[in-house]
Parts: structure tokens; sequence; C-alpha cells
């Protein structure tokens, strides 16, 4: 004989101030735990669709980002016409030649001098080119800058720069740039930066030709092998890696949201497991001749045990469920983390996380109360005042 | 005259006859909570939890905030070459007698940064060129003996090298290493004599002497930037200013920045990430806030009928009140002083680091303050409403009371 699932229902709504307030401690640790896990997760996902496999990313010998890296012209010119590199239909090779930087930029409309309305954006110089060999970049409104003082700007940028569109001026280094165009690139770190031509950024880079020379192989095994080459030509003197492998090392950021995200999360439960306890050690102790005659009418131990383990565990699953629904209004919310924007999607997993989260928060409050339930003597259970 | 409402907020002198209540009740208030062990332990529990996580998180905020502010740091300015590309070494070395010259400085020093790769393959590595002399009357780094020092000032290769870049390439004081250089820059071998402690902001380099980095690389006489401190903070925004004027005719002109500008923009870039937890530190009390007020509320609603008995002997309704206000203030205030001492004793090591963020926690004992300060109007609020339930009832109902 097992006591229903509306036994324990009603139990919880019979105390509905104390099951409130471990239905909200949940839901609250379960909306905390799965945004925090999900804004991980889309910085992980930036890391991991950015690039593009059958593209190999050159940089000069040693260095470790783009933004460090620094390229003569005879590098340039010697790795552009690499053996293996993808031609187009006149012959020229498919290659991207880019400098990168990263700037202080104000925020338009700010007081320019004061380091508080500053932001850092990646500046990314580029030739027409780069929309060939970034195949997933579309400009989705606008044009490509096609001389110096215009900007093309990533989808996301108005997240670190406040309103800026089409027509608006961002100063860059003193000098006003006109936004000519805003480009998208299916959720790739692109989004976030803003594009300008090569010779502009160069002109503002003092003797730095080129961070990066970015190839276009045939496929995904001919860029491994153009990447295998050009680490030991004797021509050239650069480290190359294929552009998904160059951009995972972005995920090293993604490891601080990781760890507060479960260190926030893991708390945020611990507190809600306590308060569940307490809520269920109250319902026992209010409940103890109840429980006493329920023992006399042939319910086994453990049954009753476990009914009190049913009500905690349906108290936070419902709390991990509500949760879950805050969580979704966080669902396509941008944030931005120094020069990175992006947009925090929340997966079936990161909800499937929370509401595991929820069932074991609830299984670890009701368990000792359980035990003490199932512990009892009838008799002194029934004589309890 | 209305009565006062019993959910009122309580006027100050309310509550110091509430701290002289806790003082004459407090043996009746203890022995309520023996009472109920488990109950009790397990809101201490809940609160130290949450006043841990609170205290973990405004220890986060301040130690960002305190990269920008870091009080004597105010005082320190990069003179660097008014070109985005300052770091190639290019500002000449001499400014640094005319800036030590100017009014309101207290100390300039030529810094030469190489930037190259460390002992693991596409590691990054800094080093940085000084003239000892000078560039301890900036400040000396964390950690570091006077016979590090004087190791510094009489070996030509000697280094300081920063504890966390001696574990990234598993060196210790005493080898003889070599940062390698990149693209046509040529290797630079140095000694290591000494180290920086963790958490010091020098804790990722390795700072040698200028006079041998030059003679290593070539370039004399050129350095990445000069390193100056004003006498005060307050001063630090003029002297910027008074440098820039000094050398704005020249064909290298500077671009002087405070460090404190230097990184704020990098700081309001976190603003999201900074609100977020701030946000999760609060949601984090409420839920401790409600978790107490039921736990009062249990316990208040168990003894309805000694409360009624207590009434019958005379005790106004005030003074019950006073009475459940001061259980619930006296568990909310040790549980959180309890909680935010704990954050503080594991944060203020300087140990802990946040993975992947690059810095190192710290706290103080303000952050400690203000979490205990907090845990009263917590305390006050959660104990509200039992407290009225303590007396809601006439005495004959809290007599006849069973649950």
């Amino acid at each position: 004989m097992s006591l229903p699932l509306r036994y324990a229902w009603r139990n919880a709504w019979a105390h509905r101030g104390a099951t409130a307030v471990t239905l909200f401690g949940v839901a609250i640790s379960v909306m905390v735990y799965v945004v925090m896990g999900a804004t991980a997760d889309s910085l992980k996902g930036i890391a991991a669709t950015t690039g593009d496999p059958s593209n190999v990313i050159a940089l000069s010998k040693g260095a470790s980002s783009a933004e460090s890296s620094r390229l003569d012209t005879p590098t340039v010119n010697g790795v552009r016409f690499e053996p293996g590199v993808q031609r187009d239909a006149s012959g020229e090779p498919e290659t991207s030649v880019e400098l990168l930087a990263m700037r202080r930029v104000p925020i338009p409309g700010r007081p320019p001098d004061d380091p508080a309305s500053q932001r850092f954006v990646s500046l990314r110089g580029v030739t027409p080119a780069a929309l060939f060999v970034h195949p997933r970049v579309r400009i989705i409104a606008g044009r490509f800058p096609s001389s110096s003082g215009e900007l093309l700007i990533g989808r996301l940028v108005p997240e670190t720069l406040g309103a800026v569109g089409i027509g608006s001026e961002i100063s860059i280094e003193g000098r006003p740039h006109r936004v000519v165009g805003v480009l998208g690139a299916e959720g790739q770190f692109f989004e976030s930066e803003l594009w300008m031509t090569l010779e502009d950024l160069r002109g503002r880079s003092g003797e730095r030709e080129a961070s990066a020379v970015v190839l276009r192989a045939a496929d995904p095994a001919a860029a491994l092998a153009l990447v295998e080459q050009l680490e030991r030509s004797r021509h050239v003197s650069v480290s190359a890696k294929t552009e998904p492998e160059y951009y995972a090392q972005m995920q090293r950021a993604a490891t601080a949201f990781v760890y507060l995200a479960n260190l926030i999360g893991g708390l945020l439960g611990l507190g809600a497991v306590v308060a569940g306890a307490n809520t269920m050690y109250a319902t026992m102790s209010r409940r103890i001749r109840e429980m006493g005659t329920l023992r006399a009418l042939g319910f086994g131990r453990w049954r009753v045990g476990a009914s009190l383990l049913l009500e905690s565990a349906m108290v936070s699953l419902l709390g991990g469920a509500i949760g879950v629904l805050l969580a979704f209004a966080w669902n396509g919310v941008a944030f931005s983390i120094v020069s990175l924007s992006f947009e925090i999607a929340i997966g079936p997993a990161n909800a499937a996380h929370g509401i595991a989260m929820a069932l074991a928060i609830g299984a670890a409050g009701g368990f000792l109360p359980a035990r003490s339930a199932s512990r009892l003597e009838i008799v002194a259970a029934l004589r309890h005042v | 005259m209305a009565p006062a409402s019993a959910t009122a907020p309580i006027p100050w002198y309310r509550t110091v006859s509430l701290a002289r209540e806790i003082a004459r009740q407090a043996p009746l208030i203890a022995r309520q909570l023996r009472r109920s062990p488990r109950r009790t332990a397990l809101t201490f529990l809940g609160l130290v939890i949450a006043f841990f996580l609170f205290t973990s998180l405004e220890s986060l905020l301040f130690t960002m905030s305190n990269l920008v502010s870091g009080a004597s740091r105010d005082a320190l300015l990069f003179s660097r070459a008014a070109d985005p590309d300052y770091w190639r070494a290019k500002l000449p070395a001499s400014y640094a007698d005319a800036i030590e010259e100017l009014p309101g400085v207290v100390a300039a020093s030529p810094v030469r940064v190489l930037f190259g790769s460390g002992r693991k393959e596409g590691s990054f590595a800094v080093a940085m060129g000084v003239r000892p002399d000078a560039y301890l009357k900036l400040g000396i780094p964390d950690g570091v003996t006077g016979d590090e020092l004087h190791a510094l000032f009489t070996e030509r290769d000697a280094a300081l090298v920063g504890a966390r870049m001696l574990e990234d390439n598993d060196w210790k004081v005493g080898d003889r290493v070599t940062i390698g250089g990149h693209l046509r820059q040529r290797d630079f071998t140095f000694t290591i004599r000494g180290d920086i402690a963790r958490g010091d902001r020098l804790d990722r380099v390795a700072v040698v002497r200028l006079d041998y980095l030059e003679e290593a690389l070539g370039g004399a006489g050129h350095v990445t930037f000069i390193q100056v401190r004003a006498r005060d903070a307050g001063l630090a925004p003029a002297v910027a200013a008074a440098i820039d004027r000094r050398f704005a005719n020249y064909t290298i002109p500077t671009e002087t920045v405070t460090e404190k500008a230097h990184i704020a923009p990098f700081i309001a870039s976190l603003s999201d990430a900074r609100d977020g937890l701030r946000i999760v530190g609060y949601l984090a009390l409420a839920v401790t806030l409600l978790v107490v007020a039921n736990s009062i509320a249990v316990g208040v609603r168990e003894r309805t009928r000694e409360i009624g008995a207590l009434r019958a002997m005379g005790y106004g309704r005030a003074r019950v009140m006073s009475l459940v206000l001061a259980e619930a203030l006296l568990v909310a205030v040790i549980g959180g002083t309890l909680g935010a001492l704990a954050a503080y004793a594991l944060f203020s090591t300087g140990r802990v680091e946040v993975p992947g963020a690059g810095f190192v926690y710290r706290s103080d004992l303000s952050v400690v303050l203000r979490a205990a300060l907090l845990s009263i109007p917590l305390g006050l609020v959660a104990g509200a409403q039992p407290a009225w339930g303590a007396v809601r009832m006439t005495i004959s109902d809290a007599l006849r009371y069973s649950e």
C-alpha cells in the first residue's frame, strides 16, 4: 500500500508558507545556475564556432595571438603564394591579409576623455577578400568600407559601444570614423569587432604591416597539410594553426565563468538544501501523530519516510521548473566582457542540468527528515503532544 | 492617535531598547535556540552559506575595483610615446631625467619591455628592463629581500622573477634561463636571483637591468615607457598634463596616463559581469531572509501556548515581540558574521585565484563589516512577521492553542 502523490501534495499545500520558502530558494538557485552555465556555454560556443576548418591562420613565429603578431611584407607575400592555398577563378590565391589591434574607443555621446566611458574594442583591418575567406560573414546592412574613415561594425558592437548604427560616428584614436555597414557572422567572434580598410588601420598602427594572413585551403585535410608545410617552411618563418584551433584558445575566458557558475550554483544549491531540510523537519514535527496513525493503519516504515521524501522532491521539482522558466527570460540577452559580446543561449542541456540540480536539492533536503520519520515508534508517535 | 502598527519600521531608539532587551533576555533566548538544536543548526548553516557566498562575491567585486583604485597606486603614471605602437621601445630614456625635474614628481624610471616566449612552445613571457636605483624609488615589489635587491644592483644578468612566471615555466631561483625572441628579435638569457610574491602586480614578469637588456638586444637609449610616481594621487592628473606639455614639441611626444586611467576602460568593460555578480549576492541574501523568517516562525508557532502563558504572567506585547525579534537578530548576526569571516579568512590569504581570469582574490575587513551590518536588517525583517504572529492571538486563544 503506497501513499498517493496527492497526499504529499496536500501536505505541501497545507504549509504553503514554508513550502513557498523552499520553492523560492530552489527556483533562485536553479535560475542562477542555469543562467551562469548557459553564459559559460555560450562563451565556449563562440570559441568553438568561430573559424572555418578549411582556413589556416599564419602569425609571426612565437606569437600567441593575432594582436601580438607582426608580419612584414616579404613574409606576407611568401605565405600568400605558398602551394596548397586555394586559388580563385582568376588564379589569385584566396587569402586575407589582416591587421588586428585592441584599442580603447570612447562610447559615442559620452565624454571622450573619461576613461570610464571608453571600452576596449577589437579592430580588424581587412580587404574585401576577407568576405571570401570568412564565408559565414555577411553584410546585413549597408556596405563594405571602401576608404579611410569608414567602418563595418559587428552586429553585437552596440552591446559595448551603446546605440551605434549606420551613419554613427565612432572616434578611433581621435579620428572620426563613420559606420557604413553592419556585419553578421552566425555567432562568431567577428560580431563584436570593428572592421576597417587595411590601409586605414595600418596608418593608425605605426610600423605594423599585418598581423595575420588567413589562407583558404581546398578542404579541412588540405588545411592541416598546409599548417604542417608552413611550420616546416624554409622560405617563411611563421606559426600556423587552423582557424578552429586558434580560436579554441579563447575558451580560457570561459574557464572563469564555469568556475563561478559551479561555485555560486553549488553554494546556492547547498543553501536551498538547508532550507528544504528545515522545512521538512518542521513538517515532520507537526505531523508526528499523523504519521503514527498512518503506521497504525498499516503503512510501512519506509512508506511513511518515502512520502516525506516525495513531498520534498515534488516541491523542489516545481521550484526547479520555475527556476528554469525564469532563466529563459535571459535567453537571447546580450552580454559583454571586455571586447567580446555575445548572446546568452539557454539550451535544453542547461535546462536539464537545472532540473537535475533541483531534484538533487529535493533528495538531499528530504533525506534526513525522511529517515527520522521512518524511525518513529508507533506508540510514542501516537502519544506525541 | 492610531496605535503604532506592529510591522512599522523600528525607530532607532527602539533599536537601542532592543539591544538592552537582548542582553536581559539572553538566557531565555539561548534556551529557546537550544530547544530545537537541529533547526537552529540548519538555520545557522543557511546563514553561514549565504553570507559566505555574499562576501565571496563582494570580495571579487572588491578585487576588481581595487585593480583600478589601488590606494598607493593612484600616484603612479605611465608616460609612453604618443603612438599606438608605443610598446615598440621608441621613447628616449633621457626623458626620465627631464621628468624627474618637473614639480610634483617623486621618481621617474625608464622601463623597456621585452615580449618573448617562455619555456613552453607558444607561451608568452615578459621581461622589464629597469634602472634598479630609479625603479625602486617607485616601490619595492612584494616578497623581495635585501639580498635579492643587492644581487640586482651588483650582478649584471640578475633578475627578479614573478612567482607565477616561475610556476608557468617550471623555473626556480638560481636557474639561468632564456626568453625566446619574437620575429627577428634576439633571445634573452638571465639568471634568476630572486622571486616576487604572488599577488604583486609584477608576479608575471621578470625584472632585469636595463643596461644588460640593452646590451643583449641593442637599441640603447630607447625605452617602452617611463613610469612616474607623483607626490600624491591628487597631483597625478596635473603631473600627467605637465609631462605631455614638456615634450609636446619634441619629435616623439608623450602620452601620459595614470595607472587608474590605464585600467579603467578594462574594468568598465566588465560592468555586465559585475552587475550580474552583485544581483546574485543579493538574491542569496533574499533567500536566506526567508529561511530565517520561516525557521523563527516555526519556533514561535511551536511555543504559542508558552507565549500565552508569558503574556498571562504580565509580559506586554512589545516585550514578547522584542523577544522574538531579538532571537532572529541574534541568529542572523552570529550566522552572518561567521559566514563573512569564513570568506575573509579564505580570500584575504591572496592565494585563491579565479581560474582563467588571471587575478588573485583579495578581500578586506570593510567587506566583512558591510556583510555583518547587513545581517542586522536581515534579522529584523526576518523576525518581523513571526513577532507579529506571536502576539496576534488573544491570551486565551494562545493558551488553548493546539497544532
